[in-house]
């Protein structure tokens, strides 16, 4: 833990332990997420399935950045995930992204992933919000994740035909353009 | 059972499309005021007991701040994740206990006894 890092975030008003609460569900959905994109994207097959096969691959490598980034994060504001797995999954921030009920719908299965991209966008803006003026390296990494978060979102908008979204591929899957500067694994493609 | 009808608070305690949370004895109500109408709920979440009286509107619906699901104002059922649940696992997800609200010269009334689910 770094005593002055949680102090300056503690004097500039925030209250540190709901902030680290807030990380840690942001971390299990990550996590959760990852998971169940493996199953999403295992099943995008066929001539509808497998043109979404590289965004869910994008998306699920950039959530396990995202799972990433946020980790030391926690540990520095004296934070820590759960000691058990199945707790750190039933608090996960948004809801399990199971697999449609016919696996083979292409449109129910992107559904299934807007609506996860789109409670994390909710995610990462209430952290945002909380942090705004007094957590700069909070702020700036949920700042970061949420760019992916609303790019993901687009990304399966744009399939859905809800409307363009200027999308153009990753230059290596799950690239995280936002999120890589705080990885501290290696980037990928490095 | 006979509805006893309590006063929470005066209405312009709630701010237009706003979520507050009032305490009745041992119960704990979260108020929504949409769109010109009240809505009354347990403010514990079905799900993890999450504080709903610290949730906001999405689109129309309460959000709880713990793990994001959406409920319906209406109804209380559970919008999201049950709209992308498997079939077989729809059920899982419980809606909110709703209570009976009105406003009356200024004041805001819920029926805690025949509270509905
Ligand atoms: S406690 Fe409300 S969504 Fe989990
Ligand atoms: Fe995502």
């Amino acid at each position: 833990m770094g005593k002055v890092a949680r102090e300056v975030v503690e004097k500039a008003g925030i209250n540190v332990d709901e902030l680290v609460k807030k990380l840690v569900r942001a971390a299990g959905a990550e996590f959760t997420t990852y998971y169940y994109y493996t199953i999403l994207r295992a099943n995008a097959i066929g001539f509808d399935g497998e043109g979404i096969k590289e965004i869910i691959e994008d998306m699920r490598i950039e959530d396990r950045n995202h799972f990433e980034a946020l980790v030391p994060r926690i540990y520095e504001l004296g934070g820590e995930l759960h000691r058990d797995i199945k707790d750190f999954c039933k608090d996960a921030a948004c809801p399990d992204a199971y697999l449609p009920s016919n696996p083979r719908d292409v449109k129910a299965l992107l559904q299934v992933l807007i609506e996860a991209e789109r409670c994390a966008i909710r995610v990462y803006a209430d952290i945002c919000a909380l942090t705004a003026g007094k957590d700069p390296r909070t702020y700036e990494l949920s700042a970061a994740i949420m760019n992916e978060e609303i790019e993901h979102e687009a990304w399966c908008s744009e399939f859905l035909g809800e409307g363009p979204s200027g999308h153009f591929r990753r230059g290596a899957p799950g690239e995280s353009p936002y999120v890589s500067r705080f990885l501290v694994v290696p980037k990928p493609g490095v | 059972m006979e509805r006893r009808w309590v006063t929470i608070a005066d209405s312009s305690e709630l701010a237009a499309d706003g979520v507050k949370g009032f305490s009745v004895g041992d119960k704990r109500i979260v108020v929504v005021r949409y769109r010109g109408r009240y809505y009354a709920f347990d403010a514990a979440c079905p799900h993890m007991a999450g504080p709903l009286d610290e949730g906001t509107i999405v689109e129309g619906r309460l959000e709880c701040p713990w793990h994001h699901y959406l409920y319906d104002l209406e109804s209380g059922e559970n919008y999201y994740p049950k709209n992308v649940y498997p079939d077989d696992l729809k059920h899982t997800v419980a809606p909110l206990r709703k209570y009976p609200i009105r406003e009356t010269e200024g004041k805001l009334w819920v029926a805690l006894e025949d509270a509905k689910a």
